[in-house]
């Protein structure tokens, strides 16, 4: 796998940060949005997402 | 491994209409769920363009790094059994749920990875029957091979079932096209990617699951005053892993020190992380020897934490029932019986504290360890059928292609007899407790084949053949003399026994002991295989692996000492 957008940390790295944004829009819909745990949550799986798609060298699986 | 909860009918009937009737899934909910969906798939069209033989079709090519087999080797024990019923078992029994980790796995995966794999990957065996094929002969092969294949694929089926259950819940789907999506769908990426496909997806998986839990385990935490009010709140039994463990009638799991230590610390868990295929098979797909070592060192140390996942929820989940803490509003839902029904723990915890949008993730993280359990059941019934049946003992001497297409074709009979099993779990509740059970008759005694077959070169295929078969008859006719629980006794209720776990570790116990004798006598009675023929199976014949020069971390058996030494120390920090 010598292809940075191929590889699984990308892969599993896009897939954390896209499901930040799901759980982050939740968040901004929902009425009175008093609990941060979908705050919070939603920013440690985008920085995992994006630790994950750009952390390592490029296409090092 | 076993667990008095692990009843997947029973989980999934009362989870789904727990599900149903407390949970409210909103689009984001759904959408994250559909984002799985798309991701896995994406995976198997992604690895399709690297399968070129039969090798990287049913064992990877040997060619995926060390993080990804070490944390494809531990997510393929996590599935969704497992975190359900952990969780459940940390609120019945507290802290002495982690047993299953810290005596339970951690030193079989260390002695894996440290004595055995030098010959699971030395022999460059393409499996755990073409090892006993080498070190043994044919029919020894043979029985372990049928054996594997009939329970991997029939367990394959139960988990579809719990999967296209939760779809038909989650989705509001009819059960029919749910079983068919679901099975589509694992087959899409299973018969695109092989096992290198279902490999990737258990890391996902694996994320998903540790990730998607942890903010339930900080915020249930807070809830609930931090460990140290945990403590104060619960009964001692509760918080002490070890103390009340001098004689059964101490604590609520029913079983003593000595019993739990060599029957699940012992044959139990030697028997299943060092022989069962299923898992093996991440590490023998590791790039070179050394990693294939490292692979279930590696692996043990996520799964020294995993308490912290689905043990300490559960803990929890019982503190905020205490009376200092009623307050929270939160209580595991009552049974029909009218006492706690401990399986609703997690779900209960996930519907209490999470909003819309994380109550997605944590429902998507268990349909994702049901889909995980089925495709590694499906590819390690694959490679089974391919080289140690079909190649084996119908068609041999064929071009590599030939065998690529059989193995895809038999993903796809493995996929149809799935999900015949699914709809036969449907009409018999009990098929799932039937088959775990034939699953520990044949997986108790196997780990004295091995332990005999790489160590004392005198053993012979005649001894491990009949040690095999003896062992299993011993499994079942223990089973069957002993009742515990109302489980057992379909011979004759001989013995009674306090617990259904004891029950399994005398059931473990006795078939692994009947395999040894038997073993050790038949192959003092027959002639052993000259030594030139055991070279690379057995280790006092064996060259064992050259390590000077590399880093600490680098050694199996140094990295495994570190482990064994931690693992000791949590045993006696929470003991």
């Amino acid at each position: 796998m010598q292809d940075r957008y191929t590889n699984l940390r990308f892969i599993i790295g896009l897939f954390f940060f896209l499901m930040a944004l799901l759980v982050i829009a939740a968040w901004f819909v929902a009425e009175g949005a008093k609990l941060n745990i979908n705050l919070y949550s939603s920013l440690a799986f985008g920085v995992f997402g994006l630790a994950m798609m750009f952390g390592g060298k490029s296409g090092e699986e | 491994m076993p667990d008095e909860n692990n009843n997947l009918g029973r989980y999934i009937k009362i989870v789904s209409h727990f599900i149903l009737s407390h949970m409210k899934l909103h689009a984001t909910d759904y959408a994250v769920i559909i984002l799985y969906f798309a991701f896995v798939i994406a995976v198997g069209f992604i690895i399709k363009k690297k399968i070129r033989s039969s090798n990287d079709f049913l064992s990877s090519g040997r060619n995926i790094p060390l993080w990804i087999t070490s944390l494809a080797f531990i997510s393929a024990n996590l599935g969704a059994q497992e975190v359900l019923g952990m969780v459940a078992s940390g609120a019945k029994y507290g802290i002495m749920t982690v047993h299953f980790y810290w005596v339970g796995a951690i030193f079989a995966m260390v002695f894996l990875g440290v004595f055995m794999m030098p010959f699971y990957y030395g022999s460059k065996a393409r499996s755990v029957p073409e090892y006993l094929s080498l070190r043994f002969d044919e029919k020894t092969r043979g029985l372990n091979a049928i054996t594997f294949a009939g329970m991997t694929v029939f367990s394959s089926g139960i988990s579809l079932f719990a999967l296209a259950k939760l779809l038909e819940i989650t989705l509001a789907w009819d059960f029919d096209f749910s079983i068919w999506v679901a099975a589509g769908i694992v087959m899409a990426y299973t018969f695109l990617g092989g096992l290198t496909s279902a490999v990737y997806n258990e890391v996902l998986q694996f994320f998903l699951i540790v990730l998607g839990l942890s903010p339930l385990v900080i915020v249930g935490l807070q809830e609930a005053g931090g460990w140290a009010n945990i403590q104060a709140q619960l009964q001692p039994q509760y918080t002490h892993a070890w103390q009340y463990m001098g004689s059964a009638d101490q604590n609520s799991m029913g079983i003593n020190a000595i019993s739990l230590i060599f029957g699940l610390g012992f044959v139990m868990s030697f028997g299943y992380w060092c022989t069962d295929f299923l898992v093996v098979q991440r590490a023998m797909i590791a790039r070179n020897m050394n990693e294939a070592q490292r692979t279930p060192i590696i692996a043990a140390i996520p799964k020294m934490l995993m308490p912290l996942i689905v043990v300490l929820p559960g803990l929890i989940a019982i503190t905020l029932m205490t009376p200092a803490l009623q307050s929270k509003g939160y209580s595991i839902p009552t049974a029909a019986d009218g006492g706690l029904d401990y399986t609703m723990t997690l779900p209960s915890l996930l519907a209490h504290y999470y909003p819309s949008g994380l109550l997605g993730v944590g429902i998507t993280a268990l349909l994702a360890s049901f889909m995980s359990g089925m495709a590694g059941n499906v590819t390690a019934f694959n490679s089974v059928f391919t080289f140690d049946i079909y190649q084996a003992y119908f068609v041999k001497g064929k071009s590599d292609r030939h065998y690529l297409m059989v193995g895809k074709g038999v993903t796809v009979v493995g996929i149809l007899i799935s999900i015949l099993t699914a709809y036969v779990a449907q009409q018999f509740n009990n098929i799932n407790d039937f088959l775990q059970l034939v699953f520990s008759f044949v997986n108790g005694p196997l780990f004295a084949t091995f332990v005999l077959g790489m160590f004392w070169k005198r053993s012979t295929g005649h001894g491990a053949f009949y040690g095999l078969l003896l062992g299993t008859l011993a499994a079942a006719a223990t089973h069957g003399l002993t009742i515990a629980e109302g489980k057992g006794g379909w011979i004759s209720e001989s013995f009674v026994i306090g617990s259904g776990m004891a029950q399994a570790f005398a059931v473990a116990s006795v078939s692994f002991i009947v395999n040894l004798v038997v073993t050790i006598i038949v192959s003092l009675m027959t002639d052993p295989k000259p030594d030139e023929e055991l070279r690379g199976l057995v280790w006092s014949l064996t060259e064992k692996p050259k390590i000077e020069g590399l880093p600490w971390y680098q050694k199996a058996s140094t990295l495994g000492l570190v482990l064994i030494i931690l693992t000791l120390a949590l045993n006696f920090l929470f003991f």
